[in-house]
């Protein structure tokens, strides 16, 4: 019952969230490391959670085969890290832009939060079902 | 993994950035210093940077072998977000200003002296630039930590 696809998709979504905080602490720590490239998180296996998702949905595939899709594996997904290979406009060749880094943060923040109050909604529509109110 | 290590990220880079500021508070305390311990005036100094190798994700998957510690980055990943460290104060080798002075101690027989080689504008800059940097990283602080917040607040009402 708490394994509901959604619940596993927004736990994916939260875990990129941190692991894209992370990266961005990092780059901005980096902001003066000469040649530093700075790091990002890849969303992918956050969509590719959420096609399978899909994929499974329109097949009509029930709840013990879409765990096959690595719904419910371990419990936990894996976000993968790549270092970004953008031009850099600096002398030191370190290509961390400060104003985008402080956009991304503000981005990521409000971006888990939002996840955080889906989850916390999907919990109380749950708790409405078991008080039946 | 999470956000403790995004906090010793930012605390690395604040770190750094306040050795720099020290160094840079050095270099211009002594603008003026005509002798050093060495007999020579006062060389300015730098902090060498460089991304750090080691989180505390990796020290802890580099102790357990049987991997069961299993976070949401692979280890090399994670070895990957290891902050900053600075690895290094060095000297500046640029040339020393000659300002004529003959009242000086420190005067050659020309009447010229030796002035450190630090530009204060140039220090002023820098500083500016470490301020700027270690506000960033306080920045980032308080996102990690409103999110931090926001997580426990799930399940609430």
């Amino acid at each position: 019952m708490l394994e509901t696809p959604t619940l596993n998709l927004l736990e994916r979504a939260l875990d990129y969230a941190s692991v894209r905080q992370e990266a961005l602490s990092n780059n901005i720590a980096n902001i003066n490391t000469p040649g530093y490239q700075r790091k990002e998180a890849s969303f992918a296996s956050v969509l590719a959670y959420a096609q399978n998702e899909n994929g499974a949905r329109q097949a009509g595939i029930n709840n013990s085969t879409r765990d096959f899709f690595g719904a419910s594996e371990g419990g936990r997904s894996s976000i993968d890290l790549f270092q970004t290979d953008e031009g850099s406009v600096r002398v030191d060749q370190n290509n961390v832009d400060m104003d985008a880094e402080m956009g991304r943060l503000a981005q990521n923040q409000v971006y888990y939060e939002t996840c955080t109050q889906l989850v916390g909604s999907q919990f109380s529509n749950l708790k409405s079902v078991i008080e039946g109110r | 993994m999470g956000f403790m290590d995004s906090l010793n990220t930012s605390a690395s880079g604040m770190t750094a950035e306040r050795l720099r500021m020290d160094v840079i508070s050095n270099n211009l305390a002594n603008a003026s210093t005509t002798r050093s311990a060495n007999g020579q005036p006062f060389r300015r100094q730098m902090v060498m940077l460089a991304p750090g190798e080691t989180n505390f994700a990796s020290t802890l998957a580099a102790f357990d072998h049987s991997n069961s510690y299993a976070g949401i980055l692979s280890t090399e990943q994670a070895s990957q977000l290891g902050g900053v460290k600075a690895t290094g104060i060095v000297d500046d080798q640029t040339p020393f200003k000659q300002v004529y002075d003959p009242g000086n101690p420190d005067a050659n027989p020309q009447g010229y002296v030796l002035m450190p080689n630090v530009n204060v504008i140039t220090e002023m800059v820098d500083m500016m630039g470490a301020t700027r940097a270690y506000e960033a990283d306080v920045t980032a602080v308080n996102s990690a930590k409103g999110m931090a917040q926001k997580a426990l607040e799930i399940g609430k009402a």
